[in-house]
């Protein structure tokens, strides 16, 4: 029953989300965004056993986003009020930085991520801020928030991998990935939408195999990685931190490249700079990674030693991050 | 594009033997894909053949194969001995012909792009090796030392190729040549990542760390080829890009006469055998440098007679490391003269080794010294005192190399564990020291006539 439960409100809140993209007014767009957010809620607070953890998580995301609404909502009634439109581009330029948690409002990301259940932290780290991300063109005529968004972007691109380093638990970690992926995510949107619903994409599906595999095997903590990471998705685990680290041909390659080579057309030299200093400290975080979770003392089944569901999903994620990259790259 | 279909066949066939008789299949192969290399030397100098779209060899990337699959089979043979490898060894067999594979094409791929993503893909299995069959907990900082180094100094080059790719359409790299005056920053650009990977002097800090780590397998891959990889990538960066070279390549053969002054320096001070070997290496690839930003058609064969000769002496030095650490379970110089003194004939096979590095005719190294040391006494007679200095400093360690060897005595006996060692160990020093004479009676392959 609660695993329906769950299910209907995350649809529900899906469903909002993807009204919100067909919106032309500013102001149905904010109502969309925070329906979305309060299916949420229930979706986030769902857990089998029921302690105190989940509340401190799912309030904290809960006082965060709705901060950031009042922000938004601020801001559309003071432009229609009094037609004051840098002051309210920039409330709502920073509710939406607030909601999206980009640095220096990153704060929350953590602090929440660590109570969400696995689940809640692929929706609201990957899937919610995919939707969040495409209200930011929306700013792109107001020179001070265009910069404003460029600049925290950028500053979530390089501040995400090193707040990595320092990871102790795996949802901190995750929660971290998130920030700097969402840096990237607004930056692509300086390039246009349709470089953001691709590495939108591409980003949900490699964090919803990542998430499923940490899940699987209840994993808390960095250091226990190697153990508590089931043996038959450790080479969908590796090809995964391969990928994010930036080496070829992996996807995250790929998609980093297309950023590059756009930000080159445009000369856009601080773009190619943040790219390149972010993916230098991912690959050395996810080397660590690597490592972590290449050396367990621990004998364990290996590959293609699950079952047929749990092959599938290790061989997918194989062929997803290895070769998935070329097809982007075709296609784009 | 025949060599590469001829390894994924192979390999598919190999997949289906016994797990005890894959070592030998695999080594076997080995043998016979460099034997199927040969193919490729179809002529010298200029000399260039397409194989397919994406396709590309001459002498240079003929050589670069032949000696890949030659070393990354070499390799194999060393590390057949489990002891000190752990884990399922088929794991083994299947990064090192990975890493093979990646080598081949690199060498023979026409566009900068895709040099460049097979160039930074050749980084994961030796990472992987590194990794797994690593001594020490000190791996990691030294995968992330050595991946740092080498991804974060070619950004520049992927920019470049970028460039390339945005404006002009390609990067197809041959028979092509800009002659357009360019700025040191984009030298700096170019052949930043090659000079790191070589690796040149101030970039060589990764390379002793790299090889103190890595099991014997992996030093013999990475002293072997991998370092050859950044020759063979500012060899086809200078196809494209050499106009007004010349004075950028005066700084970088000023600091890699530095650097061979340095490393041989270094070498004198080492205790650890593999450190040493390491630091032997980055002096030797100093002459490289030098031949190859000189400019000059003889400096490119003294580089390239370098290059390979160097690809099979370094190596053997790390067999050798290894066979004789594994007898007294220490890569310390003055412990590990037990195991000499135990067996003999190491002394003696050290003693060819070690001539063979120090460049003693008729080792084919003496040869690329020379022509090194012409192109750069061309540009300025007086730096022949900063070289002299390179060859009293490197008779000196090698000479004191082999005495800690050879002659150290020692109150407390250690153990010797002459099971650690096989014969397949003992065959590949064989197999390393006979490809020296035929690159000394045919190192005049890479001259341009």
């Amino acid at each position: 029953m609660q695993m329906l439960s769950m299910i209907v409100f995350l649809v529900m809140s899906l469903m909002a989300s993807i009204a919100m993209l067909f919106m032309s007014s500013i102001f149905w767009v904010w109502v969309m965004t925070d329906v979305g957010t309060l299916f949420l809620i229930p979706f986030l607070s769902a857990e089998t056993r029921p302690k105190k953890s989940w509340f401190t998580g799912v309030a904290t995301y809960f006082v965060v986003q709705f901060f950031g609404s009042v922000m938004i909502l601020g801001g559309i009634i003071l432009d229609w009020a009094i037609q004051a439109t840098d002051c309210s581009s920039a409330m709502m330029c920073f509710g939406f930085a607030l909601k999206l948690g980009m640095v220096p409002l990153h704060f929350w990301v953590s602090r929440s991520f660590v109570y969400f259940h696995y689940g809640g932290i692929f929706i609201v780290g990957a899937g919610q801020k995919v939707f969040v991300v495409a209200c930011v063109p929306l700013f792109s005529d107001v020179p001070l928030c265009a910069y404003a968004y460029y600049l925290m972007a950028v500053g979530s691109m390089i501040y995400g991998p090193i707040a990595m380093f320092n990871a102790i638990a795996v949802k901190s970690f995750l929660a971290y990935s998130s920030v700097t992926h969402t840096g990237f995510l607004v930056i692509g949107s300086f390039f246009g939408l349709h470089i953001v619903y691709a590495y939108s994409f591409i980003y949900c599906v490699s964090m919803a195999f990542l998430v499923f595999m940490l899940w699987s095997g209840d994993c808390k903590f960095m250091k226990n990685l190697g153990s508590e990471l089931p043996g038959y998705y450790k080479t969908g685990f590796v090809c995964i931190a391969m990928s994010f680290s930036g080496f070829p041909p992996f996807l995250d390659f790929c998609t980093k490249f297309v950023i590059i080579q756009l930000s080159m057309e445009q000369n856009s030299t601080i773009t190619i700079t943040a790219v390149l200093t972010s993916s230098l400290i991912n690959l050395i975080v996810w080397v660590w990674v690597l490592f972590i979770v290449t050396s367990s003392e621990v004998k364990e089944p290996g590959f293609l030693s699950g079952t047929t569901g749990q092959n599938v999903l290790n061989m997918s994620c194989i062929i997803w991050n290895l070769f998935m990259g070329a097809g982007f790259s075709m296609l784009y | 594009m025949g060599l590469l279909i001829l390894m994924a066949l192979n390999c598919f066939c190999v997949m289906f033997l016994n797990k005890k008789d894959q070592t030998v299949a695999v080594v076997n192969c080995f043998g016979m894909w460099s034997a199927f290399s040969l193919m490729y030397w179809g002529g010298s100098g200029v000399s260039r053949e397409s194989l397919s779209e994406l396709f590309c060899v001459d002498i240079y990337s003929s050589s670069m194969i032949s000696l890949s699959l030659w070393i990354c089979g070499i390799s194999i043979l060393v590390s057949s001995c489990m002891i000190n490898l752990r884990g399922v060894f088929n794991t083994y067999l299947v990064l090192v012909t990975l890493l093979c594979f990646l080598l081949v094409q690199c060498f023979m791929v026409n566009t900068l792009a895709m040099f460049y993503v097979l160039f930074e893909s050749t980084l994961i299995p030796l990472a992987s090796i590194i990794g797994i069959w690593g001594g020490q907990i000190e791996r990691v900082p030294s995968i992330q030392y050595m991946a740092a180094y080498t991804v974060g100094g070619s950004f520049p080059l992927l920019l470049i190729f970028t460039t390339m790719e945005v404006h002009a359409g390609s990067s197809f790299m041959w028979f092509i040549s800009m002659k357009t005056s360019l700025n040191w920053l984009f030298w700096g650009g170019c052949f930043l990542g090659f000079l790191i990977k070589l690796p040149a002097f101030p970039f060589h800090s990764w390379l002793p760390k790299a090889h103190v780590q890595a099991p014997v397998g992996g030093s013999v891959i990475l002293a072997g080829i991998l370092l050859k990889l950044g020759g063979y990538g500012i060899t086809r960066m200078m196809m494209l890009f050499s106009y007004t070279l010349e004075s950028f390549g005066i700084l970088v053969m000023s600091f890699s006469i530095v650097g061979s002054v340095y490393g041989a320096f270094m070498c004198l001070r080492q205790s650890d055998i593999k450190k040493l070997i390491a630091y032997s290496s980055v002096s030797h690839m100093a002459f490289s440098i030098m031949g190859l930003f000189s400019c000059t058609e003889v400096g490119m064969v003294g580089a390239y007679i370098m290059l390979v000769s160097h690809g099979f002496i370094s190596p053997g030095l790390f067999v050798l490391s290894g066979i004789n650490s594994e007898m007294v379970h220490s890569r310390k110089i003055k412990v590990m003269s037990d195991g000499v003194r135990a067996a003999p004939s190491l002394g003696f096979f050290w003693l060819v080794m070690i001539m063979a590095n120090l460049g003693v005719p008729p080792c084919p190294v003496i040869i690329s010294e020379v022509l090194s040391v012409v192109c750069v006494i061309a540009l300025y007679p007086w730096v022949f005192v900063l070289l002299l200095m390179y060859f009293i400093l490197s008779g000196a360690y090698s000479f004191s190399l082999y005495c800690q060897l050879t002659r150290t005595k020692k109150k407390i006996k250690m153990k010797v564990f002459f099971n650690e060692v096989t014969l397949k160990d003992m065959s590949a020093l064989y197999f390393l020291f006979y490809p020296l004479a035929e690159v000394l009676f045919k190192w005049d392959l890479w001259a341009m006539m």
